[in-house]
């Protein structure tokens, strides 16, 4: 085992020099971890409060039984025991009244509690204060530095365009369709094709990068001429490329591209035959809901290879970069120079 | 001859709970032992004991009654309570968590944790005989002052859930959503147990390693600000693979552990580690961290890595772990071999001869 860890520890190092892995990767990972911690600064009195509130009614358990007995006087035990038969009816009554009003009172404690929780419910006059004096600090700073009118435009264009993207991917299924796909083998490769192939709008000449048998997407585009190219199609080819060869990949191909010259990359699965909503799928009534509840949410954003792609294409230089997103990790980027 | 045991706090599927049941069930034939609990979950009201009413039962005989103090944990009216009773004492120690962990998310409980040690310290002149679930565990109550502290191996029962049938409806949907392997780890969504360490491993493992990998967390939330931190890790990492399982029954635990290729857990506090005797059950490699009780428990069965080690290490553990078959049967062997020390038939009996031979030498 020590050497087999050794080795383990080697593999990460080589893959840290290689450009495999980011940079100070674990250090931001640990890093994302305490700021989610630092924004629930506010957790700890709510956890005392809820920690409270169950202690209250783990107590609130009434009960004649619970009333002891038991004595060490010299036939103690048998009184007791015959007052309590005695005034059974008179102890259950007072018992149901306090039982009654415990429950009242944690039920207006939970209340409290998820009013506390849930900050959207109710009103901070401090925070909304707060929040208007940094709106009028932002209004003054954007008026003596307004950015130009066509920089807004774009900005409105961009705003809406998310927005767009976003009301799409609402109801797409977050599992199956590549699953689907893979299984029934539906010619997946193809409508990728057919998919880019529609991207090109008429441009020429093409240069397919697709990655067959031996030959290297990058040694391809390498032989060739700069500006000489309408168009750059690369299908899937980032699941035999590292991060570091996506990026010179799409570097390259910028280099290699003539004006309004366009990248096409694809990945995933193009959507084409009908897929199951998430609410169509088949359940039963006793499956239990919470503990398979997907953690990912469509609507929180694209999924990082499409991402990822994007950002490439952008810092490379392309002037637009368009993204169609057909599953959490299959898309279509169409980068213009 | 009575020997009732104390716990601070019961509720389902606790494994210190479970444990004093365990040992009442195995001192019936010679011995009358309730259960009492100072906080106790409502499901339990059959089984314990309102600790209010320990007086209500018959007056305790000094030189021969025992008294079994569970300690996990501090609360000074137990505390108090056991100082007074004039039974023997004997403590049985399953560790203390370490309370800077839990700081950030609830003050009130580390202040508790804190104060189990000091509580400790009080009951020590009291105790006549002190046991503890590992070596680990007894280290713990030496540095404290505790001249004399016995060492018994943990009623583990892992057959019980090894023979519990799965869940049929969850085995399903494992089998159909799940198409990649099933990285597993069983355990509280606490602080020192790490799972952010795991979701961090789980990240690099999914984005440059292993896409179809998938992680499952599984066991309660019982802090509700690090299991939402949690929650909120995974989203904004985009880990639409890492699920957040909650607790579960033990039929859909069993399916859980079924389905699962690797167990892990990242954990830096455990007295004793019951979930990797739990994986060696069910035939499952492990990887684990080499912190506290945890080597002792896990003996040459598992992989585990060193403490400095970090996530990127532990992916990289883990996609040794699913692909080396060689490897994944070595430690599967070893498993069922240190399993075996775990007998519950031998431990049973240990337990069993340590608190009635006190009992009998009044």
């Amino acid at each position: 085992m020590p050497a087999l860890l050794e080795r383990l520890r080697a593999t990460v190092a080589e893959r840290r020099a290689s450009g495999e892995y980011p940079p100070d990767l674990e250090a931001d990972l640990d890093a994302h971890f305490r700021r989610i911690i630092a924004s629930r600064a506010q957790m700890p009195r709510l956890a005392t409060l809820h920690r409270r509130i169950e202690e209250a009614r783990r107590a609130s358990r009434f009960s004649p039984d619970r009333i002891p007995t038991s004595t060490r006087l010299p036939g103690g035990a048998v009184l007791h025991k015959g007052m309590s038969r005695l005034f059974l009816r008179q102890a259950i009554g007072i018992l149901d009244q306090v039982k009654e009003f415990a429950d009242r009172t944690l039920e207006a404690l939970d209340a409290a509690a998820a009013v506390a929780e849930s900050p959207d419910t109710h009103h901070h006059a401090d925070l909304v204060e707060l929040v208007d004096a940094h709106s009028e600090l932002l209004a003054g700073r954007l008026s003596t530095a307004a950015p130009a009118a066509d920089d807004l435009q774009a900005l409105a264009l961009r705003v809406e365009m998310l927005e767009h993207e976003v009301a799409e991917r609402r109801w797409r299924p977050w599992f199956g369709r590549n699953r689907f796909d893979a299984v029934f083998d539906r010619g997946e490769r193809d409508r990728l094709r057919r998919a880019a192939s529609a991207a090109l709008d008429g441009r020429t000449p093409v240069l397919c990068v697709e990655v067959a048998a031996g030959a290297s997407p990058l040694a391809t585009l390498a032989t060739t001429a700069d500006a000489s190219l309408g168009a750059v199609v690369a299908v899937s080819v980032e699941d035999t490329l590292s991060a570091q060869q996506m990026v010179d990949l799409i570097a390259m191909a910028f280099e290699k591209l003539s004006p309004e010259g366009r990248l096409v990359l694809s990945r995933g699965t193009a959507p084409s035959a009908p897929s199951p909503e998430p609410q169509s799928e088949p359940s039963t009534p006793s499956e239990p809901s919470a503990p398979l509840r997907p953690t990912f949410d469509p609507t929180l954003g694209p999924s990082l290879p499409a991402r990822y792609a994007v950002f490439v294409c952008r810092e490379a230089g392309f002037s637009t970069v368009d993204c169609e997103e057909w599953s959490p990790d299959g898309y279509l980027v169409v980068a213009t120079r | 001859m009575r020997i009732d045991q104390v716990v601070v706090s019961a509720s389902p599927g606790d494994a210190i709970t479970n444990f004093a049941l365990t040992l009442r069930q195995l001192l019936l034939p010679d011995a009358r032992s309730d259960v009492f609990a100072y906080y106790y979950d409502e499901r339990l009201a059959s089984e314990i004991v309102p600790l209010s009413e320990y007086g209500a039962r018959p007056g305790a005989r000094k030189d021969r009654d025992l008294l079994v103090l569970h300690v996990s944990i501090g609360e000074p009216a137990v505390a108090d309570f056991v100082l007074k009773r004039p039974e023997r004492l004997v403590i049985i120690y399953h560790n203390i968590s370490p309370s800077e962990p839990f700081r950030p998310y609830d003050p009130g409980f580390a202040d508790l944790l804190d104060a189990g040690r000091d509580e400790l310290k009080r009951l020590r002149p009291r105790a006549e005989l002190v046991l503890a679930d590992s070596e680990y565990n007894a280290c713990e109550l030496r540095d404290l002052g505790f001249e004399q502290v016995d060492v018994l191996p943990i009623v583990a029962n892992v057959e019980d859930l090894r023979d519990t049938e799965a869940d049929a409806a969850l085995a399903e949907r494992l089998r159909t959503h799940h198409d990649g392997p099933v990285i597993l780890f069983v355990g509280q969504l606490l602080p020192h147990k790490r799972a952010d360490f795991l979701i961090e491993a789980f990240h690099i493992l999914s984005t440059y390693r292993m896409r179809d990998a998938n992680l499952v967390l599984v066991g309660s939330h019982r802090l509700p600000g690090y299991a939402g931190a949690l929650q909120s890790q995974i989203e904004e990492l985009h880990l639409d693979r890492a699920t957040l399982a909650g607790s579960v029954s033990k039929p859909m635990l069993a399916a859980y552990m079924r389905r699962a290729d690797l167990f892990v857990t990242a954990s830096e506090h455990e007295g004793f580690c019951v979930p990797l005797l739990e994986a060696m059950a069910f035939d499952l490699p492990f990887q684990a961290r080499r912190f506290t009780a945890i080597p002792e428990t896990a003996g040459d069965a598992g992989l585990i890595l060193d403490a400095d080690d970090g996530p990127a290490v532990a992916a990289e553990a883990w996609a040794q772990l699913l692909t080396d078959e060689p490897l994944r049967k070595t430690l599967v062997e070893r498993g069922r071999v240190r399993l075996a020390a775990f007998e519950p038939a031998v431990t049973k009996q240990a337990w069993r001869q340590a608190l009635l031979g006190l009992a009998r030498l009044a």
